[in-house]
């Protein structure tokens, strides 16, 4: 799969990603997420938490992204952790994280269902997500705080022995 | 998240004097466990935010001759994976009573597969709900009575 077949499994990834994010959310903070949109070019956070999860193998890779609003992840830690410890970077960045290693352990299913053996990383927080025109992109809202998926993923071309 | 409410459940198990250790890397996991355990009704919860760790708490318990009676444990940890700190437990026969429910996100039938073959005693995918854990507990007391049987 290249990324432009990546285009190709659009359907079906994006209604896993929005599946899963229903899920979660409704089994940890109980609340209803908003239908999921093909994300506006123009669409970036610009206060917030971006995280990636990487996965590859040896001739495949790719990267999920998830970044968040900052009210939108106060509004989550508030549900998780006392008043005192909920409006911290460290309480931010575990939500996102949990949220994000979610998100991508079922792309990551999906793609190896396709026939990969691709390995994931651990979520990491990044200054901004990577995209591209051949990316899939999709957007959330929940309580009218933003939240984005982006999905990258590549072949690369593998060495022929002379 | 409270345990106790919500939907009734026949979930009656009597875990006050049970022992639990919860082996996350994650902060809001550990937390929103830690919580939900305590009001289930175990009688101790103790957190350890890697795998190395968790394997040190359940070393020490072991040393101090109170092994833990259920591990919850996720799989993708920086330092050393859930399967590996799985796979280390089941080789020490010391701990053959302890249960180990693995508590993770991944999903792939082959690793579900692999941790149950490996020695876990159950295993719940992420986002585990109440009921999914009370579940999970459920079989871990059918499990603990076929061993004393």
């Amino acid at each position: 799969m290249s990324a432009k077949t990546l285009k190709a499994h659009e359907d079906e990834i994006t209604n896993i990603v929005s599946q899963t994010l229903r899920d979660t959310f409704k089994t940890y903070f109980d609340i209803d997420i908003g239908k999921f949109q093909n994300k506006d070019n123009e669409d970036n956070i610009a206060d917030g938490v971006v995280c990636k999860t990487v996965f590859k193998n040896g001739t495949a890779s790719g990267a999920v992204f998830v970044s968040f609003e900052k009210p939108f992840l106060q509004i989550v830690s508030g549900m998780i952790y006392p008043p005192e410890a909920a409006n911290t970077q460290e309480s931010f960045h575990s939500c996102a994280a949990e949220i994000a290693n979610i998100v991508s352990n079922r792309v990551k299913t999906y793609l190896n269902d396709q026939g990969y053996s691709l390995k994931m990383g651990i979520p990491s927080i990044e200054e901004s997500a990577d995209e591209d025109d051949e990316d899939i992109n999709i957007s959330f809202s929940v309580r009218e705080k933003k939240l984005f998926v982006d999905i990258i993923f590549k072949e690369h071309p593998t060495r022929t022995a002379v | 998240m409270d345990a106790r409410e919500g939907t009734e459940t026949n979930f009656d198990h009597d875990l006050s004097n049970q022992k639990a250790l919860i082996v996350d890397d994650n902060m809001m996991m550990t937390t929103m466990t830690q919580d939900m355990l305590t009001k289930l009704g175990y009688g101790e919860v103790v957190v350890a935010r890697s795998g190395s760790e968790g394997l040190a708490r359940i070393q020490e318990a072991k040393d101090d001759g109170g092994v833990f009676d259920v591990v919850f444990l996720d799989w993708h940890m920086p330092d050393m994976s859930g399967f590996e700190v799985l796979r280390q437990c089941r080789e020490d026969t010391d701990l053959h009573k302890m249960a180990i429910v693995m508590v993770t996100a991944e999903n792939q039938k082959r690793s579900v597969s692999e941790a149950m073959k490996t020695g876990a005693t159950a295993y719940t995918v992420k986002p585990a709900s109440r009921e999914d854990l009370e579940s999970a507990i459920d079989t871990v007391m059918r499990w603990r009575k076929g061993l004393s049987d």
